[in-house]
């Protein structure tokens, strides 16, 4: 009997990630869950309702902080303990970093942020961005335990079943990590959440001033959306604050509608758009890589563009 | 205190080309270069030994191809010297089987107290390099690093770019720390730095010289099977619009109502 062990430090993405593996209970198994760091004790309760069927807890010391290489080592004590052939842990920036130092420990394949994840004849394979997001690398991990990375959003959103599951009370047999804790900050609240936003305008480096901003937020408002930017408009320029950024060290989004505008288009910014449903693209360079990308393209100059479109969506929408 | 700065060579991803098919890459004969985040790694251990002093940046890379280029590279920015694993047994390697070579460098390298990696590669951006470099070593991971100090009393220091918070994580060195390309901004070398780096002293070591049989190194198969790597279906509608500005934006509208992309 195989099982499957899930851990995320956030707890709605272990949901997800249960309810995806219980609805493949054939080929995964048993669902195991851990549950580590502050409240895990409180917080382990709700994982009873996604079809865990164990659920290993600590809040001690030793995990308090949730640094890698502890968490690491409990997940890997558990996954000795247990009969787990499968791990699937949350792609956060913090899962991210788990994953190959859990891989490691257990001399296993891994795949640290999966986009695509499908079981075909009786195998977990996964898809995910390679060479600097222009392909999907689709991948079979071949090791007696494979560890997988699935990036938020990439399986269905969970719903709470009927209640069950064990709860085990998981105790390290290790002290905390040699790092420590100094602080946490919150980043300053995020205005706005461009993740959730149905529609997008991301401006790139074709605007030319930061003057030039309330065009492209009018834009924004025009189609009942939100401003997000390239990285330049927001690291290096500091027009728009960095929750606004998208891209690989910015944010991951999938709209409904994107309209990228004086955006060249260099795949470091590419990645973070992948997901979009419909993109519109509007620069001046008909050889701009973004075009390649876009449903629809205006070759054409923004500042032409960008206030007839606003106004035209304004119109339609008095009609 | 000595710095390792693991770097890798990138191919430049800007020329990846693909058939006419439009979803096979063609990557042979591109250029490489030195990755963008091993710069910013680069970068602020120069700058460390800039501050403290008696400080000594490696550069070390591990693969099978040129490497020498992009070490030049490294060494022009500033690393004092570099250390090259270059071996045909590591020909096409991922984290694993590089994380494995860079740990058995390292540890014939001797004494270090801060490895610095970025905090993935241009190329395939997994980051597991850092991460399973540093579960070999046994040492702590400080990673997704933009801010990075030495305190008084050698405590390495690094504020993690999390989602939603930033953590500041200490620890007594060594320490494995991965950067994001926030931490800095890389010099451009200027030109007798590049005529410098030529003179700088760079070793090269096979798997053998590691005391490892290159047989004994694997293959990536053996831990992960690639079936396909193509780009994305054509899923994109590439409709270039024509006409007059006024036409576009009209044909632009309706077509976007069609899709039910408007509200």
């Amino acid at each position: 009997m195989t099982a499957v062990l899930i851990y995320s430090e956030r707890d709605e993405l272990a949901h997800d990630l249960l309810a995806w593996a219980a609805s493949r209970r054939e080929e995964l198994g048993e669902r195991v869950a851990a549950v580590l760091g502050r409240d895990a004790t409180a917080r382990a309760e709700s994982y009873r309702s996604f079809g865990a069927a164990r659920i290993f807890f600590d809040e001690g010391e030793a995990l308090a902080a949730l640094l890698d290489d502890v968490v690491a080592q409990a997940l890997a004590d558990i996954v000795d303990r247990t009969e787990i052939s499968v791990v699937l842990l949350g792609a956060t920036r913090r899962g991210r970093s788990l994953a190959p130092r859990l891989a490691q420990l257990l001399d296993a394949g891994c795949v640290s942020e999966a986009v695509e994840i499908e079981i075909e004849s009786g195998r977990v394979v996964t898809g995910r961005y390679s060479l600097g997001g222009n392909t999907i690398a689709r991948e079979v991990i071949r090791t007696p335990i494979q560890v997988i990375g699935v990036a938020p959003g990439t399986v269905e959103r969970a719903t709470a079943g009927p209640t069950a599951g064990e709860m085990v009370a998981y105790e390290p047999g290790f002290g905390p990590s040699r790092a420590t804790i100094v602080a946490r900050r919150n980043k300053p609240a995020m205005e706005t959440n461009i993740t959730e936003s149905e529609r997008l305008v991301c401006v790139g480096r074709g605007l030319a001033s930061e003057e030039d901003l309330p065009l492209v937020k009018d834009l924004a408002a025009a189609l009942g959306g939100e401003l997000a930017c390239t990285r330049p408009l927001s690291y290096e320029y500091g027009w728009l604050p960095e929750d606004r950024m998208i891209g690989i060290s910015g944010q991951k989004c999938s709209p409904k509608l994107l309209m990228s505008v004086g955006v060249s288009g260099q795949v470091q910014h590419t990645v973070g758009i992948q997901g979009a449903k419909t993109i519109v693209a509007i620069n001046t360079e008909q050889g701009a890589p973004i075009f390649k990308l876009a449903d629809y393209a205006i070759v054409g100059d923004l500042y032409q563009v960008v206030p007839r479109l606003a106004a035209r969506l304004r119109a339609r929408g008095d009609s | 205190m000595r710095i390792i700065v693991c770097v890798k060579e990138v191919i430049d991803l800007a020329q990846v080309r693909f058939k006419s098919d439009g979803r096979i890459p063609v990557l042979d004969g591109l250029p490489v270069r030195l990755g963008a985040f091993e710069k910013n790694a680069l970068e602020e251990a120069v700058r460390i030994k800039e501050r403290l002093g008696d400080v000594e940046v490696l550069a070390l890379s591990a693969g099978s191809g040129k490497l020498k280029e992009s070490i030049k590279e490294a060494l022009a920015i500033g690393a004092d010297r570099a250390v090259l694993v270059q071996d045909t047994a590591l020909d096409g390697a991922g984290a694993e089987r590089i994380a494995r070579a860079l740990a058995l460098a390292i540890e014939r390298i001797g004494e270090w107290d801060l490895c610095l990696l970025g905090e993935g590669s241009d190329d395939e951006y997994t980051g597991q390099t850092p991460s399973r470099l540093a579960a070999i070593l046994e040492v702590p991971q400080i990673t997704n690093v933009r801010q990075l100090e030495i305190g008084p009393d050698g405590r390495v220091q690094g504020t993690r770019d999390l989602e939603q918070e930033l953590e500041i994580v200490a620890c007594q060195t060594p320490v494995v720390v991965s950067v994001t390309s926030e931490l800095n901004t890389p010099r451009l070398p200027p030109l007798t730095a590049i005529l410098k780096a030529g003179r700088k002293p760079v070793e090269v070591w096979t798997l053998a010289d590691l005391g490892i049989e290159a047989e004994a190194i694997g293959s990536d198969a053996a831990q992960v099977e690639l079936r396909s790597n193509l780009a994305p279906v054509g899923s994109r509608k590439n409709r270039i619009l024509e006409g007059e500005l006024e036409a576009q934006i009209d044909e632009l509208i309706r077509s976007l109502e069609h899709d039910g992309a408007l509200s």
